[in-house]
C-alpha cells in the first residue's frame, strides 16, 4: 500500500469517537436520563425505601 | 422510498417507546417485590399515635421493627418460620391486638409462658418477686381498688403456653394485658429496634435527640 494513503493507527478510534458523539448529540438529556440504567436502579431503590418507611400505626 | 423510511422510523420509535415503558413497569414491579420481601421478612416501620408507652415512645415517634427475630410469618397464613429467640421479659414487641387483629399494638413483655403475674397497688410481681423496670412511669398517684378496675390490683394469673403478658410503660394510661388478656405467639409481629424519626406535633418541631436511639 502506498504509504501516503495508509490510515493512521488511531483511525478507527477517531471515527468511532465521532460516531459516538454524533449519536449522543441526537438524543436530548431527558431521553438519555430516562434510558440510562442507573436511573432505573435508583428508582427501584427509592421506591423500595419509600415503601419501607411508610409507617403503620402501633398503639 | 421516502415513505418506507418514515415507516421504518415510526416503527423504531414505537419499539423504543414500548421498551422504555416495559422497563419502567419492571422498575415498579421490582420495587414492590423488594418492598414486600423486606417488610415481611426483615424490617417494618411503625409510628406511635398514643401515649401508652411514654416515656420510652412518644406520640410522633417512628420506629423500625425486627420482623425475623420471633420467626418470619408466612404471608396470608398462620404459619411461622422458626424464631431466632423467644420474646423475653423487657422486650418491646409489636403484635396484633387480640380484640381487633386489624390493629397493631406495641407494649413491653412482662410475663412469658409459665410466669405468675400479680399486681398489688401498682407494683408488678412476677413469680412472687417485685418486677422493676427502669422505663415504667406512673402518672396517676391514685390507687384504684380491684373492685373498680384491674389497673392497679390484678391477679394472680399464670401465663399460658405460647402466650405473653404485656404492659405499656405508661402504666396508668395503657390498654394492655390487664384488660384484654394475653398475646398469643401467632399474633407477634416483631421486636422494636430503633427510632428513626420523632415529630413533636404540639410544638411543631423535630425531636432530634430521640432519632437513632435504640429501644430497650
Amino acid at each position: 500500500m502506498n504509504e501516503e494513503y495508509k490510515p493512521s493507527l488511531d483511525f478507527v478510534s477517531k471515527v468511532m469517537g465521532k460516531v459516538y458523539d454524533y449519536e449522543a448529540s441526537r438524543i436530548s438529556f431527558m431521553e438519555w436520563l430516562i434510558c440510562h440504567p442507573s436511573i432505573r436502579y435508583a428508582l427501584v431503590g427509592t421506591g423500595t425505601l419509600l415503601g419501607i418507611f411508610k409507617t403503620a400505626s402501633a398503639f | 422510498m421516502g415513505d418506507s423510511t418514515d415507516t421504518l422510523a415510526a416503527s423504531r420509535d414505537s419499539i423504543k417507546t414500548k421498551s422504555i415503558f416495559r422497563e419502567y413497569v419492571e422498575v415498579i414491579l421490582w420495587a414492590f417485590i423488594l418492598y414486600l420481601i423486606i417488610r415481611t421478612c426483615l424490617i417494618q416501620s411503625f409510628k406511635i399515635p398514643s401515649g401508652s408507652m411514654k416515656d420510652t415512645l412518644l406520640v410522633g415517634d417512628c420506629l423500625l421493627v425486627n420482623k425475623f427475630i420471633y420467626g418470619i410469618r408466612v404471608p396470608f397464613t398462620d404459619l411461622r418460620l422458626p424464631m431466632l429467640r423467644a420474646p423475653q421479659q423487657g422486650d418491646v414487641i409489636v403484635f396484633k391486638y387480640p380484640e381487633d387483629r386489624s390493629k397493631d399494638f406495641i407494649k413491653r413483655v412482662i410475663g412469658v409462658p409459665g410466669d405468675e403475674i400479680q399486681i398489688k397497688d401498682k407494683q408488678v410481681y412476677v413469680n412472687g418477686i417485685a418486677y422493676e423496670n427502669l422505663h415504667e412511669v406512673h402518672k396517676d398517684p391514685e390507687i384504684l381498688p380491684e373492685t373498680s378496675s384491674q389497673r392497679d390490683n390484678y391477679g394472680p394469673v399464670r401465663v399460658p403456653d405460647d402466650s405473653y403478658f404485656v404492659m405499656g410503660d405508661n402504666r396508668d394510661y395503657s390498654d394492655d394485658s390487664r384488660f384484654w388478656g394475653f398475646v398469643n405467639k401467632t399474633d407477634l409481629e416483631g421486636m422494636a429496634l430503633i427510632k428513626f424519626w420523632s415529630w413533636d406535633h404540639d410544638n411543631w418541631r423535630v425531636r432530634w435527640q430521640r432519632i437513632g436511639r435504640l429501644i430497650d
